[in-house]
């Protein structure tokens, strides 16, 4: 007689060990170290540096709180510049989602201020608030303001008006169909608005810093540069990538499973 | 009539410009009577629902609701669309109960009417679920539930089972009509298939082209559970039906292709007209 037996699993006692999911991603990682290693060998360290040698760095920055030091004006400007730019572009972006007037009042001046590039209100931040703290900051809040307000517009824009209709057919209450229509169309295009400019503040505050400022991630990156610390380049952009990751997919792709839970 | 219809429409024209839709429409609706509207694509059933429940302006003629104009607050209004309508980010419970929060009925209460309606239509279990998740069959129930859990006076259907397969399809209506059975109310239900008209209507008026006149009415006495789609009378009245509507196309002085095309361009001047006078144009750009 052939009995089925229970399905048994060797590695049952120790499931996240056996991960082939993760373990294909650590062996792809480790890849890239070994070639960066490798290739590193071939040149001289001031070109390219291996990980090692990165590491090493790395270590010695962060036991002399040099890390701490320079990461920490990086995230309060950028910080200060995104958090007044998203505010006020999430409440641009659906105030011209909702009034027309207003969006063909705005539209020219956005798309003009969107398609200047960042180096060059990170020079004109330079010339106008010199070495200040406003340089970056004000640079950072410029470059994010546009972006929060189109994604914020276009889920103003793309709210089903069939839905509206459904609600109102149903003569639901105006904070009804607000509150049940419009915010739960809105919410992703806001947490787009969130994490791109988000993305792009981080990688303007680099830049903004470099030309105007004296402190900070893009500062010492610069000054790192000016004395062919290669090393201490690697070891710069590594943080600012390690923020970056920890930011992005830490705090908001979290936030955002919590509340669109629905799609 | 001995006693007072629930809607009644006499005379009523309405068009958009040089363009005439309706042009002398006259029908009544009990208030526990299915009345079922077919005719031509893009004639103008879909513009006779909206003048009933009042998102288009009635102008000429007389539409009654309940004895009054149509917007009547006294007459609760049901609908089921042919594009569903469900809110994608509200549970299968949230959204039968959703007529019943409109109007602002306490949260236990309207609770267990929309899981009364769940059990019925065979979604239990799914209370939780997101539509997202449900076949096409389950989201059609889920609207049929949101339509009778608010228990309408009037029930308005657009077409609501035109984009599911011939089988479903008469399941869902056998589902329609149980639970119209055990609650009835006054139904006007718009579509283009005869076996649908045959099979629900107590009252099946056949639209002309445009502009619309009312072609023909009949009416089947027999009990709705007691019809059957296999049914030879019921057969030979749908075939009675097809023939007044082939007459129609017949008479269509273009070609099919034209007629398409009209019909969309009605389609969504009807869309802008009926979404003209409330807050959606304020946010659509």
């Amino acid at each position: 007689m052939i009995r089925s037996l229970p399905a048994y699993n060797r590695f049952a006692f120790a499931p996240r060990l056996y991960n082939p999911t993760l373990l294909r991603n650590v062996v792809g990682v480790l890849a890239i170290l070994g070639i960066w290693q490798g290739i590193s060998l071939l040149y001289p360290s001031y070109l390219l540096p291996g990980p090692v040698e990165v590491a090493h760095t790395f270590l010695r920055l962060l036991l002399q709180g040099e890390i701490e030091q320079q990461l920490w004006p990086t995230v309060y400007r950028t910080v200060a510049g995104y958090s007044v730019a998203t505010v006020l572009g999430i409440g641009l972006g659906i105030a011209m989602g909702s009034n027309k007037y207003l969006l063909d009042f705005v539209r020219v001046p956005v798309t003009i201020v969107m398609a200047i590039p960042g180096l060059s209100w990170a020079f004109l931040a330079v010339i106008w608030f010199g070495l200040t703290e406003a340089s970056p900051i004000f640079v950072i809040f410029v470059i994010t303001l546009p972006i929060a307000l189109v994604n914020t517009l276009k889920g103003v824009q793309q709210v089903d008006r069939r839905l509206v209709e459904m609600a109102r057919t149903h003569r639901a209450p105006y904070w009804m169909i607000v509150r049940d229509v419009y915010l739960p169309s809105i919410l992703p295009y806001i947490f787009s608005a969130l994490t791109v400019s988000m993305a792009f503040a981080w990688k303007i505050a680099i830049v903004a810093e470099m030309l105007g400022s004296s402190s900070g991630l893009g500062y010492a990156m610069l000054k790192a540069r000016d004395y062919i610390k290669t090393d201490e380049v690697f070891v710069w952009t590594l943080v600012f990538v390690f923020l970056f990751l920890i930011v992005d997919n830490g705090i908001f792709r979290t936030i955002e499973r919590m509340i669109v839970k629905w799609q | 009539m001995a006693v007072e219809p629930l809607v009644g429409l006499s005379d009523v024209r309405f068009g958009y410009g040089n363009n005439q839709v309706l042009d002398s429409v006259s029908f009544e609706v009990g208030r526990e009577e299915i009345v079922v509207i077919v005719g031509p694509s893009g004639c103008g059933k879909s513009t006779t629902l909206n003048l009933v429940a009042g998102l288009l302006p009635c102008q000429n003629g007389k539409i009654e609701v309940g004895g009054r104009p149509p917007g009547n607050p006294d007459i609760v209004l049901g609908y089921m669309f042919q594009d569903l309508r469900l809110l994608p980010w509200k549970s299968v419970i949230d959204n039968v109960a959703f007529g019943l929060a409109a109007r602002r009925v306490s949260e236990n209460e309207r609770l267990s009417v929309a899981k009364r309606y769940i059990d019925l239509l065979g979604l239990t279990g799914f209370e939780k679920h997101y539509p997202n998740r449900l076949s096409g069959g389950m989201q059609q129930r889920v609207c049929i539930g949101r339509a009778f859990a608010m228990n309408p006076d009037l029930l308005l259907m657009d077409e609501p089972f035109k984009s599911v397969d011939a089988q479903l399809r008469l399941y869902l209506l056998e589902l329609f009509s149980n639970i119209w059975q055990r609650s009835p109310k006054g139904v006007i239900f718009v579509t283009h298939d005869t076996q649908e008209a045959v099979l629900l209507g107590d009252r099946i008026i056949v639209y002309t082209k445009r502009p619309v006149r009312v072609k023909a009415t009949f009416e089947i006495d027999r009990p709705q559970s007691m019809r059957k789609a296999t049914d030879p009378d019921l057969r030979d009245t749908e075939a009675q039906i097809l023939a007044l509507l082939y007459e129609e196309r017949a008479a269509l002085p273009n070609t099919l292709e034209d007629e398409d095309k009209e019909g969309v361009q009605i389609e969504q001047e009807i869309e802008c007209h009926a979404v003209g006078n409330g807050l959606s144009t304020s946010l659509s750009v």
